[in-house]
């Protein structure tokens, strides 16, 4: 048990809680901007399976993990577009239209891998690139803060700083007070002119490409390959993430550093003789409960503001 | 005015004539799109699409074997789907089934090696226990969501992956045949085993339980109070509390149904089909119900024909893959496929104003004059 | 004065085949508040919708200015300088007062929102109309009468010269009113033109310059206000001609079914929506409740059914206490309701007329078994309704949502007389129907109180409150504030002090009148 503790409380730990966090916090901004533009956007877990294949592929066949890196992004928004296209062109309900994305997400991805390279389930068969590992000058040579913050995949950097992008975007752009109008009072926004089918895609392609860097992290960051169902989940525990922080970017970022440091936990614990499925389910765990927890109080507090 | 009336209930019914019309011709276009992707997508990936097709169009029919192993597959998604019909039919979209016909799975398997009875009873009671094992866990989201209002949705996912590792774990640390190379459970006892129906094939008797549930599962919802309160609720929740509907006891008690009968299915799966627990991720069962309670439009009538569309073309895919080398998986991009379609109202929709048009201004002419207003 | 909207021979005919406007034509003058006076249902909302590129008519034409305009959307509507302030606010709570008044037309710099323009673009307007408001503070903490102003302030951003308004005093306390109606004379003065739209005749006298009056569907006629008394507006907007005279006996009232005691309830909000309602309705008679909406007529129906909590107070039905109990449990005991809006909670569109039918009736021996429900006799009674209410429809199998609103509503009322009770909550019967299914209604209504229910009835309708009903009471502010024991020699005009909160009938007197049956 002390092992478990002293490894709680090294450097390694806190660096793992960074990395462990970059997927589901990408998963949560998706989230949160859908949410914010009022659509039930669930496709972070396909979207996320695609991006990653994709990422994987690319970057075997031109040899760059960049050129991988950016069609990945770019298929995640094009299945922010396509979801947008089913929702609003030929009208499906949003949570249906997720699951038939997931479906797509899960099911396509496995036989285009086997297409492609006749190997079932994992992409070892490719030589793929990953992202590159980035040490940041000076603060690499601060102790423990230099040893947690710098070193860490180039994406890492890219979702933390994207959630300070996506508060901007949200709160003090222009497009931001549209999505935010769109989302809550679309009738509103429509009867001062404004299209609430070209907004509201635009924050669909958005989430879609925040979920297809999530994807590209998974399988050229985090790992260096596609595997069946790579995701495991992030994708809805980032969803968890963004309704517990109030879909606000930054607290949904301290959400899904929660979740990472769960996820964290979870692979220290496994160094010790703990039974590894048991120890993979407190990520899932953590995140319902918090959910519960989360919702609890909201609704408590509703019933306090209105007797 | 008595042949106003005539003329015009005429009219409705020609209307509704219509809409039911177009939801077949929307089905089956949809079927047929799904289809010719698949169609499409073996023509440019097989090696050999000529053998490819004629597996997957005719392969389940060739012979006797293909036919029993069709048989076989229609069994356990029949039975998700009918979960599915359920959960879906009170508008809770909780996916549960993924995770409670695995963990079914892992129940039965339990109860199966750790208690000895009489064959028949041996497996009835394991498929009890899983069943009601994965109905409670049900419960969770379905609480979550009603007392709490976090999403049912959400909550069943994680709830999915959670049950897959509890399972795993369960199975690796007190049930697995060290002898055997991957982590497998020890050998199912006969006594718990589901006999089989068909001689020289896996078709179990499963089979025979499934279609039983079929008709209680419409009777239930087409002929009970109970069926009827879940589907006011599911159509329109304040409707239903003004008709004295107990909302929360709807609710929760549809998902119990829904997580029980997925984990009786994944239990009969395991205890039908396989001779010990070897299932190392989840396995789409439930994924497969929530595509078949779609198509079926969420009526427990309609399922065994859809799953027998599903099973079809799952059979089709896979002798494909044994003779020419096909990947399978490709099944879940048609699913997806075909869902949209089905769902998309916009979809032939240009073609049905037009023919809804033609009709109102003959409905005008009909009825000339009598416009009122409101 | 310069004609700045001219309306001609507008028709109006919507997607089910409802004529909501009938040949409309109208005008108004640059500078003048015009007000558009009608029943619930006489086509005011339809014309201003057309007016602000929300519906389009079916014919006729619309000119601004003296050129013709197509107003296809809101955005070409405010391109045609016309604004309109809706009765529900177009405003995103979350959002801040200056950032919803420039929504649509948002200063930028670079990409960012342009903050401080904004706020001072809604400062420079608030300024110019003398209409001040908090820039910087949530739309969601603000009240209801600020509200109302940022959304006129967002109207004459967008450069509206005639502003469209809603019944914009039905959520305004009597001193938000008062302020409302200095702003708007305000805005006249400067040269804008407002439409106003209300049904609360001392307002319109009060304030308005001109004022037209609709009635089924068409424009009867324009006066200036000085030419008429709010009785003759009356008058005009209801308009006997149309009701069809329903024929009734004096009633024969027998024993108390229902008792109300000091009932108060509030909604979600807190705020006190009934208190302290005491009456009796006994079998075989119709007692009448009147008032301006959303003064507790509606919420006492609602406590009795059990839809909502009562705070205090006792509710019995024959002596029982059925205060707070479950809606299965109060229906059991012989309490029917129609509801107010029969498509959110009176009926479920995409289920069959017999489901509907069945609605509320699930758990009783009549259509259900142990298990099995008695799909035959459920097949039967539906079959049997449809014929007795003659509801037009294919079958009983048919979706209810593909009938006409008045059929639909036969639906709802042939399933709550159907179900025996001894006491009738009846929520606006014919809200938006036609008049032949009204009527229908109606005579039901009196058939049902001649066999010796007990009927308490809401509308909206001062004409059908006072046509069907026995006795009356009168709502103001949550509070029963005159009670007549005959309706047949009260006349609109003196119910409309007592709806309007000018006369007031004593506590006492109240009391005495209501014990002396």
């Amino acid at each position: 048990m002390d092992n478990v503790i002293n490894s709680i409380f090294s450097v390694s730990f806190m660096f793992s809680v960074l990395r462990l966090t970059t997927p589901i916090l990408l998963a949560t901004l998706s989230s949160v901007i859908s949410e914010r533009a009022g659509i039930g956007n669930i496709t972070m877990e396909g979207t996320m399976l695609i991006s990653a294949f994709v990422g994987v592929v690319v970057s075997a066949y031109t040899g760059s993990a960049w050129i991988g890196f950016i069609a990945a992004v770019i298929i995640g928004g094009a299945t922010g577009y396509l979801m947008s296209y089913i929702i609003f062109k030929l009208k499906v309900n949003d949570i249906l239209a997720g699951i038939a994305i997931n479906l797509l997400g899960s099911g396509g991805t496995v036989f285009v891998l086997y297409a492609l390279t006749g190997v079932r389930g994992i992409s070892t068969a490719l030589s793929s690139k990953i992202m590159p590992v980035i040490n940041i000058p000076i603060i690499k040579d601060i102790p423990i803060i230099g040893e947690v913050i710098s070193g860490q995949n180039i994406i890492t950097y890219m979702a933390f700083i994207a959630a300070f992008v996506i508060w901007y975007l949200l709160f003090k752009s222009r497009l931001g007070l549209r999505i935010r109008a769109v989302g809550e009072n679309p009738d509103a926004a429509k009867s001062v002119g404004i299209s609430v089918y070209k907004t509201k895609s635009i924050a669909l392609i958005i989430a879609g490409v925040l979920s297809g860097m999530g994807g590209a992290y998974m399988s050229m960051g985090y790992v260096s390959w596609f595997a069946k169902n790579i995701t495991a989940g992030r994708g809805w525990i980032g969803i968890a993430a963004a309704a517990m922080g109030g879909q606000h970017p930054i607290w949904g970022m301290l959400s899904a550093v929660l979740f990472g440091i769960a996820d964290s936990v979870a692979n220290a614990l496994s160094t010790i003789n703990l039974p590894s499925q048991l120890v993979l389910m407190i990520p899932y765990i953590v995140t319902l409960i918090a959910m519960c927890v989360y919702a609890y109080y909201q609704k408590r507090k509703k019933v306090r503001i209105h007797g | 005015m008595s042949d106003k009336i005539k003329e015009r209930s005429k009219a409705l019914y020609t209307q509704e004539k219509l809409n039911r019309k177009f939801s077949l011709l929307r089905t089956s276009l949809a079927i047929a799109i799904g289809v010719l992707l698949s169609i499409i997508i073996i023509l440019v990936v097989s090696d050999d699409p000529a053998a490819s097709i004629k597996f997957l169009v005719i392969g389940p029919i060739l012979n006797y074997n293909n036919f029993c192993g069709l048989l076989t597959m229609w069994i356990p998604i029949v039975i998700t789907g009918l979960a599915v019909c359920i959960m879906f039919s009170a508008n809770q979209f909780n996916l549960f089934g993924e995770g409670a016909f695995f963990f079914g799975g892992v129940v039965a398997t339990m109860v199966a090696l750790s208690t000895n009875m009489i064959t028949g009873i041996h497996a009835v009671i394991c498929i009890i226990a899983a069943a009601i094992v994965c109905g409670l866990i049900g419960v969770i989201p379905a609480v979550m969501k009603y007392k709490l209002g976090a999403s049912e949705m959400v909550g069943s996912m994680l709830l999915n992956y959670a049950c897959m590792n509890l399972g795993l774990f369960i199975i690796s640390y007190f049930f697995r045949d060290p002898s055997a190379g991957t982590v497998v459970s020890e050998k199912i006892p006969k006594t718990a085993k589901i006999p089989t129906l068909l001689p020289h094939s896996d078709v179990h008797m499963g089979i025979i339980v499934a279609v039983v549930l079929v008709i209680l599962a419409y009777i239930f919802m087409y002929h009970t109070r109970w069926g009827y309160e879940i589907r006011l609720v599911g159509q329109n929740e304040k409707f239903a509390k003004y008709a004295g509907v107990n909302i929360g006891f709807v609710l929760i008690g549809s998902q119990i149904i829904g997580g029980a009968l997925s984990g009786a299915a994944g239990a009969m799966e395991v205890l039908g089909s396989y001779s010990r627990f070897s299932w190392t991720t989840l396995t789409g069962h439930g994924w497969d119900g929530v595509t078949l309670g779609i198509l079926a439009n969420r009526n427990p009538k309609y399922i065994p024909l859809a799953a027998l569309f599903l099973a079809y073309l799952r059979k089709g895919a896979d002798l494909m893959s044994m003779k020419t080398g096909m990947q399978t998986d490709f099944i879940s991009v048609i699913q997806a496929v075909i869902l949209v379609f089905l769902l998309a109202e916009q979809f032939l929709s240009k073609y049905k104003q037009k023919k809804t048009d033609e009709l109102s201004k003959y409905l005008e002419i009909a009825e000339k004059g009598g416009a009122t207003i409101g | 004065m310069d004609e700045i909207l001219k309306v001609e021979h507008v028709v109006k005919i919507y997607g089910n085949g409802v004529m909501a406007n009938k040949d409309i034509n109208f005008t108004a003058n640059k500078g003048e508040i015009h007000a558009i006076c009608g029943e619930n249902g006489a086509g005011k909302s339809t014309l201003m919708k057309m007016l602000y590129g929300i519906e389009q008519p079916s014919e006729g034409s619309i000119y601004v200015k003296g050129r013709k305009v197509e107003l296809t959307s809101s955005a070409k509507a405010i391109e045609n300088s016309i604004g309109m302030v809706h009765q529900h606010f177009m405003l995103v709570p979350s959002l801040t007062v200056a950032e919803n008044v420039v929504l649509g037309v948002e200063p930028k710099k670079g990409i960012k929102f342009d903050k401080k323009e904004a706020i001072r673009m809604t400062d420079e307007i608030a300024e110019k109309y003398n209409l001040p408001v908090p820039a910087n503070e949530k739309v969601e903490d603000i009240s209801v009468g600020m509200k109302q102003r940022v959304e006129i302030i967002k109207a004459l951003l967008k450069g509206a010269e005639i502003l469209i308004l809603d019944e914009p005093t039905t959520v305004l306390t009597p001193q938000e009113t008062e302020e409302l109606f200095t702003e708007l004379r305000h805005l006249r003065d400067e040269g804008h033109t407002i439409l106003f739209i209300s049904h609360k005749l001392y307002e319109v006298k009060k304030l308005c310059d001109k004022v037209s009056i609709m009635r089924n569907g068409k424009m009867l006629v324009t006066m200036d206000i000085s030419e008429v008394s709010e009785a003759d507006i009356s008058r005009l907007m209801v308009g006997r001609d149309v009701v069809e005279e329903i024929t009734k006996e004096k009633a024969n009232p027998k024993g108390v079914v229902l008792e109300a005691k000091n009932i108060s309830c509030m909604n979600y909000l807190g705020r006190k929506m009934l208190d302290q309602v005491s009456f009796k309705v006994r079998s075989g008679e119709i007692l009448g409740m009147a008032g301006v909406e959303g003064n507790g007529q509606h919420e006492i129906l609602e406590a009795i059914a059990g839809m909502q909590t009562v705070t205090s107070g006792t509710i019995q039905l024959e002596q029982k206490d059925i205060t707070n109990q479950s809606i299965k449990n109060i229906r059991s005991y012989g309490v029917s309701h129609i509801p107010e809006d029969r498509m959110i909670n009176g009926s479920a569109k995409n289920l069959s007329i017999m489901n509907n039918l069945l609605a509320g009736r699930q758990n009783s021996a009549t259509f259900t078994n142990k298990i099995l429900l008695k799909t035959g006799k459920i097949r039967e009674t539906a079959q049997e309704l449809i014929k007795e209410y003659k509801v037009k429809c294919s079958s009983e199998n048919q979706e209810i949502g593909m009938l006409s609103g008045g059929n639909i509503q036969k639906v709802v009322v042939a399933r709550e007389f159907d179900a025996n009770p001894k006491l009738i909550l009846v929520d606006q019967p014919s809200r938006g129907i036609d008049i032949g299914a009204a009527t229908f209604i109606r005579e039901r209504l009196i058939q049902l109180r001649d066999e010796g229910k007990a009927i308490l009835l809401n509308s909206a309708d001062l004409n059908e409150v006072l046509e069907l009903s026995d006795s009356l009471m009168v709502f103001y502010g949550g509070q029963i504030v005159a009670y007549f024991e005959d309706t047949s020699v009260l006349t609109e005009e003196e119910l409309g002090l007592y709806m309007l909160g000018l006369k007031k009938q004593s506590m006492e007197e109240i009391e005495e009148r209501m014990n002396e049956r």
